[in-house]
């Protein structure tokens, strides 16, 4: 037997000689410190043979034969081919992409949303997998499981989708792109909107004012979303949607082929062989249709419920991986929007019923990014990023009674250095950034029967800035990032901004992050608040500000917060509970006024404007593949209006939930089932009076209060193979409906006609079916 | 009468003490071949079963932690487990019939040792 033992081991140990690679792949980051990556592919040139590298690092990989080379390549990091000599043990290391300077990219096997403890600006993770578990036709949807991000209607006619951090409207959150300022000026309320569920991988959330590296603009929060890409990408994805409400919905991706560069490869010696294995250019294409015909109107106001649209996204995205430590990365977006909505049977190509009230909007939006970075071989801890993206935005639209044109033009650079201090604890990273917007805005009355205002909001802004982010690193404890910036903008002269940001771990399952900082915007009146054109309220811009744009000051508000999370195990099963507080205080802010009936008022703030949030969320898996999550948010948002202090309208001051999520064990061929279902409570909001009560009847006017609410949503997936999964839903299955969402709705030619105070639901149950197929 | 007292005492102490470490959950660490992440993951879905609270395999020292309850499995039920996965544990080496079961890149007897 021991003889049996012996010889089988000397043949495999003969037989693994040559047979098999084995080894750990690092990564160096740009700071200089090296980490071991987890999760890297490793795999042979050509063929399907891979694997992918362990919590350490380590990775082992047979040898298929007529394979000569192996291919390492990590989110992140520039990739690498070695040659195969017959060397059994091969260790690589990688470097960093250094355009991801602020992001940690924490990809794995983990929840679906998890709470990073460990970076002292982030806050949450939302993967893929969250972002599957709503009908998610878009992003703005995958908010309904997120504590830290309420979701609702701008109106009930525009089917606008609108996100709210800390209590406070989507555009004091800076939307980011894979890093780069993105759905800024006319765009910022639509946001989340042009970002097709399906092209996500990654959303980080920043809880607060964000790093000072990507500007000044994160007031609330940021949200970075981390697209798919052609080092991501599957090779083709298709996913299909299907909803009750009319909604018809298309995505596909294509990514590079795993041999995707041209073989030129000689025998010419080794330094052509290097130059060659360093240049790689890869591109993937994604595409996104969704369309509705139907017109519905399930609460039988005589709207219709969510407006009839066509919208074509693309995206065409290139990563060149250049020579000696040059890399860069280039996205052309192309978006184009096209919604009615309005009275159940407006029709704009109609003659009879175009003259129904109705909204009708055509948007194109040209943006194109790229991003140049460059590693410093020798001091592998410096690199030099740089960041450029040049807009165009075109959004017509029909209004009722009035016509809205607008146009933008933006471009912006931001040039970024990183290096270190005497030693990996002390790290920095300075730059430079110029941004120009160019707006062309004017909204003008068709009406003869009700007085509009018409507005031509001509402006344009150019601000130059120049940042220093320091970042102490002295154990693995403690974590401190400082960040300054200084911005002189053409209009609202200098601009200073100071954030910081600190990490403690306490104890091994207890950490606490600090953050506090300032941050400024200015105020697109018009776009921002796109849900007030949903009404024949008249806009009153009051400027009084002898500087600022259109009278209007730029809004400044400062930030502070502190989140504990505490990640340990509740019956050997692994539990985590955050408890967090946030204040925000403007000093300027362009209140809109909604409180006086008929009227817009747009005004510089004349009083105290604040947002104190608090937030418990626990996540835990009882038992192995469920998981359970349960999150209360109190807020309490108020502003000073004309007319005194008041709760921001619309805001629900509580929201509870929670989400409860299975799967089945996967059998052998991959098949399993995923069930999901999320329970949510939203409190009462204070509803604007709607009429002036000694002009018209008290029929018109709404309680002050809304009443709160359930709402219930549940998701089956069967995955037939694991690149084959087929999903049905249903949402809002209380069948919860605003009926009298719209005010004068039987009499939309009048001054009281409003449909811009939206607390609830318009449409009711509805069910929808989708599949996702990607190509193994 | 005392005697009688204390024999039924030390028996309900015993039968106590007994059913408390019947219920509490065990955990235990041993060695499992295993090459590579997809090598990882069959091995955390073979020992998914009920009874079986956590299981975590650490591919670089080939150490699977489990915890499990030991009134609904034993621990040579869940070596028997990873073998009839096509895994060998450091108590049991699966059969050659299993041992096919592994994937054709991770034939870790074929493969070196690390």
């Amino acid at each position: 037997m021991r003889q049996i033992t012996l010889t089988l081991l000397i043949l495999s140990a003969l037989h693994s000689y040559g047979q098999g690679v084995q080894g750990t792949v690092r990564g160096r980051l740009s700071n200089g410190q090296e980490e071991t990556i987890i999760g890297a592919v490793v795999f042979w040139e050509g063929t399907r043979s891979g694997t992918i590298t362990n919590e350490t690092g380590h990775y082992s990989i047979g040898h298929p034969p007529g394979a000569t080379r192996l291919i390492f390549q990590s989110i992140n990091f520039i990739s690498d081919t070695i040659a195969y000599t017959g060397v059994s043990n091969i260790d690589v290391t990688l470097n960093e992409l250094v355009m991801n300077v602020n992001t940690v990219n924490v990809v794995g096997e983990r929840g679906a949303t998890y709470i990073n403890s460990r970076d002292p600006q982030q806050f949450q993770v939302l993967s893929e997998k969250e972002l599957c578990k709503a009908a998610c036709c878009n992003l703005s949807e995958s908010f309904e499981t997120n504590a830290s991000v309420d979701a609702s209607y701008a109106d009930a006619i525009t089917g606008t989708r609108q996100i709210r951090m800390l209590g406070l409207e989507g555009r004091y959150t800076q939307m980011l792109f894979d890093n780069i300022p993105s759905v800024r000026g006319l765009s910022s309320t639509y946001g989340l909107s042009y970002v097709p569920g399906p092209w996500v991988k990654n959303i980080y959330i920043t809880k607060g004012v964000g790093s000072v590296t990507s500007g000044y603009e994160s007031m609330a929060g940021q949200i970075n979303v981390a697209m798919k890409n052609p080092d991501n990408a599957d090779r083709l994805y298709l996913n299909a949607y299907a909803g009750s409400g009319g909604r018809t919905e298309l995505n596909f991706i294509v990514g590079p082929k795993a041999e995707e560069e041209e073989e030129h490869h000689h025998e010419e010696g080794d330094e052509h062989e290097h130059e060659h294995e360093h240049k790689h250019v890869k591109g993937s294409l994604m595409g996104h249709g969704a369309f509705s015909k139907l017109r519905t109107d399930m609460n039988k106001d005589g709207f219709l419920d969510n407006p009839l649209f066509s919208n074509v996204f693309l995206r065409n995205e290139w990563h060149i991986d250049g020579d000696g430590g040059l890399g860069a990365q280039i996205a052309l977006n192309y978006q184009e929007l096209n919604s009615i909505g309005g009275q159940l049977d407006y029709d704009p190509g109609d003659e009879v019923r175009s003259a129904l009230w109705g909204v009708n909007t055509h948007t194109r939006r040209y943006e194109a990014t790229a991003k140049v970075g460059y590693v410093f071989a020798d001091k592998p801890w410096k690199s030099f990023g740089s960041q450029y993206n040049v807009l165009y935005h075109n959004q017509d639209g029909h209004y009722g009674f009035r016509e809205y044109n607008g146009e933008q033009r933006s471009g912006r650079a931001n040039l970024l250095f990183a290096s270190r201090i005497v030693n990996d604890h002390h790290k920095f990273t300075t730059g430079l950034s110029f941004v120009y917007d160019d707006y062309r805005e004017g909204i003008t009355s068709t009406s003869t029967s009700i007085v509009f205002n018409n507005y031509n909001l001509n402006r344009q802004e150019r601000v130059a800035g120049a940042f220093l982010e320091y970042t102490m690193n002295p154990s693995d404890k403690f974590t401190l990032v400082a960040g300054l910036r200084e911005d002189l903008h053409n209009a609202y002269g200098a601009l200073f901004t100071p954030r910081l940001h600190a990490r403690y771990s306490i104890t091994e399952k207890l950490t606490v992050k600090c953050v506090g900082g300032m941050g400024y915007r200015t105020a697109q009146v018009l776009m921002d608040n796109v849900g007030m054109l949903a009404s024949n309220r008249d806009i009153l811009i009051q400027g009084d500000s002898p500087t600022g744009l259109n009278g209007l000051d730029i809004e400044k508000s400062s930030n502070a917060g502190a989140i504990f999370t505490w990640k340990g195990d509740i019956g050997y099963r692994p539990a985590t509970l955050s408890v967090d507080g946030f204040i925000t205080r403007f000093e300027n802010q362009v209140v809109v006024d909604f409180e006086t009936p008929r009227y817009v008022s747009i005004y510089n703030l004349k009083g105290k404007s604040y947002s104190n949030s608090a937030q418990a969320e626990f996540q835990w898996s009882p038992a192995r593949r469920l998981d359970w999550r349960l999150a209360y948010r109190w807020l309490e948002a108020r502003t000073e209006y004309s007319s005194g202090l008041k709760d921001r309208p619309l805001v629900n001051k509580h929201r509870a939930f929670t989400n409860l999520a299975y799967e089945t064990r996967k059998k052998s061929n991959g098949s399993q089932w995923r069930f999901d279902a999320t329970v949510q409570w939203i409190s009462k909001k204070r509803i604007p009076f709607m009429v002036n009560n000694a002009e018209n009847s008290a029929s018109h006017t709404h309680s002050p209060y809304s009443q709160d609410y359930w709402q219930v949503m549940a998701q089956v997936t069967y995955v037939f193979r694991p690149n084959f999964e087929v999903y049905l839903g249903g949402e809002n299955l209380t069948n919860f409906m605003v009926h009298d969402a719209i005010i004068s709705a039987e009499n939309p030619s009048s001054n009281t006609f409003d449909a811009s105070q939206l607390w609830g639901p318009v449409f009711g149950r509805m069910g929808y079916l989708g599949l996702r197929w990607n190509l193994q | 009468m005392k005697n009688i007292l204390i024999a039924f005492g030390l028996l309900f102490g015993l039968s106590v003490h007994a059913q408390s470490i019947d219920k509490k959950p065990i955990t235990t660490t041993f060695w499992v071949a295993g090459v590579c992440g997809m090598c990882e993951q069959t091995i955390e879905n073979a020992v998914d079963v009920p009874g079986v609270i956590t299981a975590d395999f650490v591919l670089a020292s080939n150490q699977l932690t489990i915890t499990y309850k030991p009134k609904k499995i034993t621990e040579a039920q869940i070596h028997a487990l990873l073998n009839e996965a096509g895994y060998d544990t450091e108590k049991s080496t699966c059969t050659a019939e299993q041992y096919k079961r592994v994937h054709g890149c991770c034939q870790y007897r074929e493969l070196e040792k690390h």
